[in-house]
Formats: C-alpha cells, structure tokens, sequence
C-alpha cells in the first residue's frame, strides 16, 4: 500500500503537489534594467527632435524605429498627475500617456525610461504634444496605451537615477516664450494674483465660470467635500442648485507682468489645502517660488505642481 | 412467524437444560433509528458465554422473538443489511417474555465499504464560501441519492440556505455561532471518527431539541462509537485533492469498560481541473471512554483538522471564453516558477468534548456533554495600498473595458486596444492570466521610504476568525411506558470571536502602515480620519508601521450568548404515532470594537448595542404505520434569532446595527409517504415553507469607492414549495436494482425588503433603508412585432406578465435515474443519470432598486425595468456518473476493496453551479441608463475519478 502511495504520489504532476511541499516561496529577482545596450544605437532620438516631428492637427502612427530616452520627472502619487507621466532629457520633455494608475509605483521619479516608438502615435491636446497611442475614433489626437502588453512591448525601464533638476526661470519672458513647456521647471519671484479660473455646473448642467476674483476660493482646488464646504460660505448665489463634485482650479500667479495659472486637479490630495498655509497669500510674504510641469493648454500656460512641496517662499 | 418459531424449536431441541430450570423470553421490534421505521428482516444472534446458540429474523413490523430460552444473561446481536451491527445485553428471567421494546439500529452508508462518503466532509471546502449541504449515511432512499450524487451541483435541499440544517455533534448543536454555517469543516479528513451519526429530515423531530425544517445530522464522536479494528485507506481523486491517506484504530468496548479510538488522516495536492487548488491538510482523532456498569459512561474526545487549501474564484464568463476554460482561476500566478496561490485557507480549531452519560434505569438516560472549540480561522487574501488591483481579471485589464459595441456604453470605442488585450490575454503574453508576483515584489522593493526602508505597497493580509466557543447541553431520555416517551434538554452556549487582520507576507518590503487607505482619498488632509488605530496614533504622532504577524486594519469581537430549553413529547398507540415539541431561547450578541478607528471615533471601539431576542419554536407531527407502509405529516413554526454576521451594517469598522434587526419567522408543513419491503424503497414527500423577515450583508471590495461596500438587507421573505420522491426497485436480475429521485420545487422570494448600503471610508448611508422594489418580481411589457412596447390610452406600457424571482444557487428541479447492482460477493456497480433545471443566479439588492432602472436620469422606462430587474436562469444540463466496488474477505478477518467512481463521464464542462452579480453600475453615454457589470459564475468539474482502496481487520 505504501508502494502504491509512492507511486500514486510519483505519476502526479510536480506543480500541482508544489505548494504542498514548498510552502514559502523564495523572493524573486530585481527586475532586469534596461540601458543604452539593449537598443539599437542608431535609433536614439531627442526628445525634441521627436516633438518636432509632430504638426499641428496632424497626428500620426510612429512607423520609424525610433527610440526615446529620458528621466521621469512626475509623480501621481499626489494626485494631480493621472493615468500619465513626463519624462525628459536635455533637450526637452514629453508627456507619456501610459492609462494606468499608481505610475509612480513603478516609474520612479529620476528613473531613466526608454520607450520605442514605432507603433505609438503622437498628437497633440490643447498644443501639448503627447506620446500615447492611435485615438481610432477621432475623439482626441492620442488615446491611453493602457493596455499592459503595449506598455510592455513599448515602455522600458532603465535605473533609478537622482531625481531631475529643475530649471530655474527667474523672467516673465521664459514664461512667455514656451521654452520650457513639458519640463520640470522652478518658477522664481512670483506674486499672487488674487484671482482663479475654475468652471463649475448645476444639476441642469449649466456651467458658471468663476474667473478674474478669487471668488473666495482660498484652496488648490475642490474635492467633493471642499466643494460641499464651498456652497455654505456664499459665494455662489444658489448653492442649492450644485450637488458636491470634484473641480480643478487655475489660481493665478504673475512674474514681471506674465500670467501664470497653476492648475491643480480636485482629485489631487492638496486639492482643498488652503493655499494661507503655504504662506502665499500673506501680504508681507516674500516672493513665490513654484516647482512643476511647465504646460499649455490652448492659449494659457498652465503649471502643474507634483504637491506642495513646490511651493516655497522666498527669504 | 413460521421461520422463528422453527428456530425457537430448534434453539429447545440443542439446548434442552435450559427449558428444565424454566424458560423466560425476549421479544422486541428492530426499527431504523433515523426515522423509527421498522427494519424487516434483520437477523439477530442470540449469544450466551460468547457462543452462538440460535438466531431469528425480524418481521416486516420489525418484531423479533426469542421465546423458551433459559433465565439468564445473553446477549443479543443485530445484523442487518445496510446498517451497523448492534450488541446488547438482556437479562432474561424465569416465566417472563421480556419486552425490550425498540433495538434501534443505525444506518450504515448507503456505500459504506465504497467509501464515497468522502464527499461530505470533503466538498464544503472547494470554491465557494458559501459551503454546500450533504448529509452522510442515511438509510432514507431520497436522501442516499441526492445527499451524494447531487453535492457536485451545490444542490441545497428544498431550497433552503445551508445554515438552516443544524448539525450536533454528541447531542450539542455546532453550527456556526456567527453563521449558522454546518461545521463540518472542523472534523474534515476525519471519516472514520465522525461516521456513527443519525440523521433526521426535512422537520422530523430531531434527537436533541426539536430540530429546525430542515433536518438534523447528530454526530456521536465517542471512543465506543467508532468501528472495531484497524483500517487503512488510500484515495484518489481528481476534482478536489489528489491524495488522501488515513488510518484509524478503536478497541471497541472492552472487558474493563473502556473504550479507546483514534483517526488521523492526511489530504495533498491539486486536482485536474482548477489550477492553483491545493490541499495540504492533516487531521487527527483521539477518543476514550469508560463505561461504568452501564450505568455511567464518561468520554473523553479532542479532534482537529490543521489545514492549508488554496482557494478558486469565481470570474466572468467573458474571461472564461479567453482563457478556454470555465474552471480558470485568478487567486494565483507563478512566483520563481512555483504556482502561488494568494488566497489560502489557513485553519487549525481544535475541539474538545466531554460527555457523561447516566442510565440510572433502562427507561432513563441523561447526557451532559460540554464541548470547547478553539484555535485559528485564516483566509489570506492580497491587500495594497494606492496601487493598481493586482487581480489579473480584474475589469480594467479585460478587452470588454476597451471596447463594446454599443456606443452608449461609456466609451468603450477602441477595438485596437480590445484586440491587444483580448491578443494578450489568450496566449498569456507576460502571464497576462494570472497574478504576477514579480511586479508585486519588485514594486514592493523600490518603494522606499527616507530612511531607506521599504514600504510595502502590497502585502498578502491574512483575515482571521478565531472562536472560543464553549457549548454546554444536558439531555434527558425517559421512556415512561410502553406508549410514551420524553427527550428534553438545555442548552447555553458563549461565544467570543476575534475578527482581525494580520500580515501574512510583506511580499519583499519591510513594514505596511496601518490606515484607512480607502478613507485618504477623501481625506487627505485630515490624517485623523485615516487612521485605523487612534490610541496608537495619539501615542506615537503617527500610523503604525506593522510587520509579518502584527494585527491591523480592523479588530473587533463578536459576543454571542445563546440559551434554550426545548422538551419531545412522544406517543405510541397501535399503528399511530404523534409527537408534540416546543422550545424556547434568549439570544444576545454585541460587537466590542478593540481599536478606535479615525472615521467612526464614537462609534467603533467598545460595545455595541446588544439586541436581545427572545425565540421560541414548536413542532407537532404525527404517523401511521403499518407493516411496510408509513404515513407521516409534520408542521413547524420557528422564530428565530438573526446571526451576527448579518446583523451589522459594516461590522468592519463600526457597532451599528442593521435597521429593522427582528427574528426569522418560518412556518413548514410537509405530509410524506414511505414504502420500504423486500427491496423495494419508496419514498414521497410534499412541503410547503414560507420564510420571513431573513436578513442578508453582502460585502465586497468596489474600486470605484475604493473601499469595501456593504448592502445590509432586512425583510426578504420567501416561499418555498415542492415535491420529492425516492424510490429503488429491484429488477428481475438478482442484485440489479432501478433507482432515481426527484427534487421538484418551486423557491421564489415573495416580499420587498429594504436596504442599506454603507462604504467602510465614509459615515455616509448610500442607500438608507430603501425599498427593494423589483426584489421579488419585474413586469414584461407587450411589444408588437417590430419590438416596440405598446402603451395603453393613458400612456403606461402593457405588462405582459409578471416575472417572479427566484432563490438563486441551488437546482429547482434535481433529477436521477440509475441503476445499481450489487452481488453477494461484494461487488457493486452503479450507473446514474442526473438532469438539473430550474437555477437561477442569486441576485444582488442594487440592481432591483428604483435607482438602478430608473439610471441617473431618474426616469423610468420599460426596456430599463426589464433590463436591470432581471434575473439571469441557466440552462437545464445532464451529468452521468458511474462507480464500481468490491471488497474481499480473507479468513473472515481481513477485509480489503475499492471503490472506483467516474463522475460526469460526459465531461459536461457548462453546469454553473452559482456564482454571483457583481453589484456595480455603470452610466450610459447618454446618462439615460446604466448597464450592469459582468457577473462571475463558478461551474460543475468536468469528468473526474475518485479511487479508493481500503484495509482492515
């Protein structure tokens, strides 16, 4: 009989009697990172060189082997980046619409990605050229890659370096010209303006814009409780036609006479931080210094901070 | 009558000295102790000084005598086909016929030495948590067939929930304190030790207390109980484990009045059809017991059941198709080759029970009997924190989230991207089917924090349930004369359970932080509401960093205190029998919260509100029987008390209770036939059941609220009606026998009950207490041809008919037609053909409100209420079974055999056996309407084998 149990035990497949006799499991391996070696030395491309390549109102499907190189610079983990990331290098920086959540659990911000472009499309949203992948219904220029097989066969990961330096732009002129839109920049001398943009609906769907006053938004943004709380203070004339909901606001910053709206998701968790308690709205504070994603969208440059760790008083 | 009185001649004409010093007699009526039928044709051994010295049969009444025998001591053994040999003493006096009134004789196994009784202990572990009901052995004919044969299809018997049978074990009801579940898991691998039991049906009276409507297993568990001799058995089998071994010893009872026992068994490996399915369980039993002049008899037994068992999920149909099979599992992924299971049943409850009998006089027994259960109740399960769901099925990762035809399905436009998922998904690209522990650990790895330490952002979490359960009875037998008969008793039972989470596995971090990752979102910058444990945080600035076994998350206890007397009344006269049984109990439970949690500060550490219930239940039967005929009728009425598991809106995180919390009201009728001569078994039976006011939580993890939901139901009533016939009938080949059974009922749910939905990171009611308007039904509108509705003059769709809905998760209609062969030289074959119709998918509360047909523009239309309201019917399906047995004699002493069984010969791989709707919603592009999320189904196996061979002597 014991023979027999032997051999029972003997014809049966090992896997499925694994967990039976291992029962701890060994850690696996770091994964693989990814360097310059691993990809063909002649299809290296600048980020701007890549961003050139993009008309406007002229998507395309990559079809050149083409690979791009950079260290992210972004982070999700606030909330005020989503489903997205930006990588750069000397040259410039791009946006990355990978679709996923939690990028920054696996794309560290200094970490040195490679993405092969043949296959991915690049468009452009509101002028600011994105890498993602072919929008089939026309929609937008790009859609998200979203898929994990894409992201595999297209996104790979290099080593974890120092994060990147921001450049510093200290004259309103930078601002203006654009130079730096899509990179990590630090924004020096800045004033409050005392004034938001942010569009907000009613249950009928009509929208109000709250623009040029603060209008008493003293925050970032509106989660749906910062919201909640904003519709008892009285500044919307029939609060009970809202129903709480998530909105982003663009406050309002200058440097020499250039606008700068620095826009912040209401799903962002600094969204209903008051913008009093970094100090910004003290009369006798100093200047502003803000650090983040340079963007546009249409007109505006926007900037998007990572969290409020970007945001400084000068001595 | 001719045969024993020729025996009683011959047993005067070999032992004549005994009739010269006057002669006394013994007579009595052999009857099946399940259900006191008589039990024709047993052979009875009279035995004096160990020898043999005559022996009769009973008759079809079961009546037995042995008449003009000498004064003096004797024992009496019972042999009958189908049950358990029996030995009793009698002491016959001079001139007297001794009336030993009823030798009750308990059933064996319908297979008994084919040994498949494995399933009933066995089966409760597999997929569901919902745990199936089988009986073991019975000797009722309906109930040897479906009890087996129809486990595979989780057949609940005549629709009623599994916590509704109740389960003793030595005379004290084990099921689960917080869940009413059967037990059965605690003694699993234990067959040997927990074979002896009786079992009653439906609402037949039960042995110990009055018993519910849906029957009663009583487990003797004792030293003395179990078989004597040794025996050994090897068993295979290919839907559950690979491997069982086991092993078992009892002495009997002995000469000096003790009697020892023990079984110990051990179950390994995977099975054919679910990967990731493993057993890796041992079991042991130990048993003794003293019997002091047969009048006191003490035992003493510990058993338990250390086991790991990875789990099987459930996962859309949708998932299935990509994958190729019905049977694939999500809970695991290969970790440096090795398949690793996330969701692991780790338990080990071991239980010890103590049992006094006293028979001060024949016609008297009482019992105490207290039994103890503790130890560990572990089911690990993958917890993370701000980071993707790492389940492989999970929604996001499917092509339906990238693409569906209809345009109003919120934008799911891109077939490119459909196609790359679906491209992935079907050859398994990067192990796209299943968990993938190197992302887990590899994230886990560069997740640090300042310090250099590495936060893990997921873990494996570990749920524990550990009871202490202490359950005391005492029961009392009187037989007062020859017509009446008394069984009454009391019960008490303490109950404190656990209910926390530990870390199983940091996954390659260091530490894990205790808050509410669910509640951050929404309150990011309040870090006291996030908080899981405020004592902790107030001492300390900050959340816990918790290691590999420290407790987090939740942590509370679950009190519960039960007490009830209950009293049998039985009565005999003539061919009549009648019973009258009452029972009355106080029930309290409270939750006492042992960590203040940041968003329900007041509301979650200490004690609840206790509920207290005061229930009561009576039962009255009668029956007539004559010869091989019987007739019996039993009605019941049960209010009973809710369990605690349904009783809180989010026991999780905080004391409050369900609204409308009230007792279970069940009223059952049934009115049975039975037929059982000379090989033929008939059985009939109808019922009638309504049950009201039941209570229902179901919880689940919902990534939209990123939290745990919960949908606390109160007031559903249902009503459940049917028909179940048994038969067996021999055929003109000797041994070759037609059997089937039926099962046909009807179980539709008859009230509007009302619901409230809570998400654990938010003190907000979603829904409060409302209507479950479409819960029992939903009206079908008249169309015209071309598929528009039809609307009357005042502007209101025609209802066509109206749709009931149905208790889900079990056969209405069960159905088998087999044949069985049996020689005298242990041999057995057995063919039999099941057909299944009538099953329905449980439904969920939300899908049956007003604000799910309606959508969000709150307006209803008839297309809506057809769409969301109804219920999913699956289709009627046929399975074939075979087995075959024998078993050899050597010397009379050593019995060895096998049993092979070949289940769904057909490979029938489309039975869904259950499964569930996912209670998510989701808006139409035009906010007009919502669409339902996919729903997750579990299916029968397909073809398997279970071998096994056995030793004793």
């Amino acid at each position: 009989m014991f023979l027999f149990a032997v051999l029972l035990a003997g014809l049966v497949s090992c896997e499925e009697f694994g967990p039976v006799f291992t029962g701890e499991y060994e850690n696996p391996a770091p994964y693989d990172i990814y360097t310059d070696a691993d990809f063909d030395p002649d299809s290296f491309m600048s980020i701007a060189d890549l961003k050139a390549m993009y008309e406007p109102g002229h998507p395309f499907v990559i079809e050149d082997d083409i690979v791009i190189k950079g260290q992210v610079t972004t982070s999700d983990e606030e909330g005020n980046f989503y489903r997205s990331l930006y990588i750069q290098d000397s040259t410039g920086g791009i946006e990355l619409k990978l679709g996923k959540t939690g990028l920054y659990n696996v794309y560290k911000r200094g970490q040195w990605i490679y993405v092969k472009c043949k296959g991915l499309a690049l468009g452009a949203y509101g002028r600011m050229v994105q890498l993602g992948y072919e929008d089939v219904t026309g929609n937008y220029e790009t859609s998200y890659i979203d898929v994990q097989l894409l992201i595999d066969l297209h996104v790979f990961r290099g080593k974890i370096d120092e994060p990147v330096e921001p450049v510093v732009v200290t004259s309103g002129d930078d601002i203006i010209s654009e130079k730096y839109v899509g990179m990590y920049v630090t924004v020096k001398g800045l004033t409050y303006g005392n004034r938001v943009f942010c569009i907000v609906y009613d249950k009928n769907d009509n929208s109000l814009y709250l623009s040029d006053d603060t209008h008493g938004i003293d925050t970032w943004a509106f989660s749906e409780e910062g919201f909640a709380d904003y519709l008892t203070k009285g500044y919307i004339s029939n609060p009970e036609d809202y129903e709480p909901a998530f909105y982003s606001v663009s406050q309002y910053f200058t440097l020499d006479g250039a606008d700068l709206q620095v826009r912040t998701s209401g799903y962002a968790k600094f969204a209903d931080s008051k913008l009093a308690s970094s100090g910004i709205t003290d009369a006798n504070a100093g200047k502003i210094s803000l650090t983040g994603i340079m963007t546009v969208y249409n007109d505006n440059l926007q900037f998007v901070l990572l969290d409020l760790d970007g945001v400084k008083i000068e001595e | 009558m001719k045969r024993i009185l020729l025996i009683i001649i011959l047993i005067t004409a070999v032992f004549p000295a005994y009739s010269q010093n006057g002669t006394g007699g013994v007579k009595g009526r052999v009857v099946n102790r399940s259900d006191k039928a008589p039990v024709e044709g047993a052979e009875l051994r009279l035995i004096s000084q160990g020898d043999e010295i005559g022996y009769t049969f009973s008759g079809d009444d079961g009546v037995f005598v042995f008449d003009e025998i000498g004064a003096g001591d004797y024992e009496v053994e019972i042999l009958a086909e189908g049950f358990s040999a029996e030995r009793l003493t009698v002491t016959v006096e001079s001139g007297v016929m001794k009336d030993i009134s009823y030798v009750s004789v308990v059933p064996e196994g319908y297979f008994d030495d084919f040994e498949a009784d494995f399933v009933s202990y066995d089966m409760d572990e597999s997929g569901f948590e919902d745990i199936p009901l089988i009986f073991g052995a019975s000797a009722d004919v309906y109930e040897n067939i479906t009890g087996y044969d129809f486990s595979s299809v989780r057949f609940r018997s005549r629709g009623y929930d599994n916590s509704t049978r109740d389960v003793y074990l030595s005379g004290v009801k084990m099921n689960d304190a917080i869940t009413g579940y059967s037990p059965y898991s605690l003694w699993s691998g234990l067959n040997e030790a927990v074979r002896s039991e009786d079992n009653t049906l439906g609402l037949e009276p039960g042995y110990f207390g009055v018993g519910g409507f849906n029957g009663q297993t009583n487990i003797f568990g004792t030293a003395s109980q179990m078989r004597k001799g040794y025996r050994f058995s090897l068993l295979s089998n290919s839907a559950l484990y690979r491997l069982r071994l086991m092993a078992s010893y009892a002495t009997g009872e002995m000469d000096n009045g003790w009697s020892f026992a023990a079984n110990i068994s051990t179950r390994l490996g995977g099975n054919d059809w679910v990967e990731g399915v493993y057993y890796k369980s041992f079991s042991y039993y130990f048993g003794m017991e003293k019997n002091l002049r047969d009048r006191h008899r003490f035992s003493l037994s510990v058993f338990g059941a250390p086991v790991q068992r990875g789990a099987q999920n459930a996962s859309t149909q949708e998932v299935y198709d990509l994958v190729g099979s019905n049977f694939y599992n999500s809970n695991w992924g290969y970790q440096n080759g090795v398949v690793r299971n996330a969701r692991v049943r780790n338990n080990h409850e071991p239980v010890i029970m103590f049992k006094y009998l006293y028979t001060p006089e024949e016609d008297l027994e009482l019992s105490a009997t207290v039994l103890y259960r503790t130890g560990r109740n572990g089911y690990s399960a993958l917890d993370w924190y701000d980071t993707p769901d790492p389940r492989p099925d999970y929604y996001r990762n499917l092509p339906s989230y990238f693409y569906n035809p209809d345009p109003n399905y919120s934008n799911r436009d891109s077939e490119y991207l459909a196609g790359w998922a679906a491209e992935a998904w079907m050859n398994n690209y990067g192990g796209t089917q299943h968990i993938n522990w190197d992302r887990i650990y590899n994230i886990n790895y560069e997740n640090k924090d300042s310090d250099g330490m590495r936060r893990s952002k997921y873990i494996l979490e570990e749920r524990r349930t550990d009871q202490n359960d202490v359950n005391a009875s005492v029961n009392l037998s009187w037989r007062a004369d020859d017509h009446f008969t008394l069984d009454a008793g009391a019960n008490y039972r303490w109950n404190r359970t656990e209910l926390y989470k530990t870390v199983k596995d940091l996954l390659g971090g260091d530490y894990y932080v205790n808050i509410d990752q669910f509640a951050e979102r929404d309150f990011a910058t309040d870090p006291v509401k996030i908080q899981n444990d405020l004592d902790y945080y107030f001492q300390h600035g900050h959340a816990q960093k918790v290691k590999v076994g420290d407790k987090y998350g939740y942590d509370y206890y679950a009190q519960i205190r039960n007490a009830k007397l209950w009293a049998n009344g039985n009565y005999e006269y003539g061919p009549w029998r009648a019973y009258l049984a009452a029972e009355a109990g106080y029930s309290t439970f409270w939750r006492e919260g042992l960590v203040q949690k940041g968003l329900f500060p007041y509301d979650s550490k200490g004690k609840s509100e206790a509920p207290q219930f005061f229930t009561y239940s009576a039962k009255a039967g009668f029956a007539y029987v004559r010869k091989a005929h019987r007739f019996y009728a039993n009605v019941g009425y049960f209010n009973e008390a809710p369990y605690f598991n349904e009783s809180f809106v989010s026991p999780r995180t905080r004391n409050t209770l369900t609204p409308n919390l009230t007792t279970q009201k069940t009223f059952s009728v049934d009115v049975n036939y039975a037929f059982s001569k000379q090989g033929y078994d008939v059985r009939v039976t109808a019922f009638y059941t309504t049950i009201k006011d039941q209570t229902d939580l179901t919880s689940f993890y919902d990534d939209s609220q990123n939290s745990f939901t919960n949908f606390a139901m109160s007031g559903i009533d249902q009503r459940n009606v049917g028909i179940e016939v048994g038969f067996k009938v021999p055929l003109p080949v000797t041994g070759l026998s037609l059997q089937g059974a039926a099962s046909i009922g009807d179980y539709v749910y008859t009230s509007t009950p009302r619901v409230t939905q809570t998400i654990d990171n938010s003190g907000d009611l979603i829904m409060d207490n409302r209507e479950v308007a479409y819960w029992k039904s939903h009206n079908i509108y008249r169309k015209d041809a071309s598929g528009n509705y039809i609307y009357d003059e005042s502007g209101s769709p025609i209802v066509e008919k109206v749709q009931r809905h149905y208790v889900g998760n079990t056969p209405q209609i069960a159905t088998s037609l087999g044949l069985n062969y049996r020689t005298r030289n242990y041999l057995f074959l057995e063919l039999n053909l099941q057909y299944f119709d009538k099953m329905y998918l449980e439904m969920n509360p939300l899908y049956r409100t007003d604000i799910a047909v309606c959508g969000p523009d709150n307006v209803w239309t008839p297309a809506e209420e057809e769409y969301m309201a109804a219920q999913e019917t699956f289709s009627p399906q046929f399975v074939l079974n075979a087995s075959i047995g024998k078993s050899w004699y050597i010397d009379r002493k050593y019995n060895i055999g096998f049993s092979l069984e070949i289940k769904n010969i057909l490979n029938n791989q489309w039975l869904k056996t259950g499964g569930y709707e996912q209670s998510r919603l989701i808006d139409s592009e035009n906010e007009e309407r919502y669409y339902r999320f996919d729903s997750k189904y579990f299916y029968m196996q397909g073809i398997n084998y279970m071998l096994n061979i056995y030793f004793r002597f």
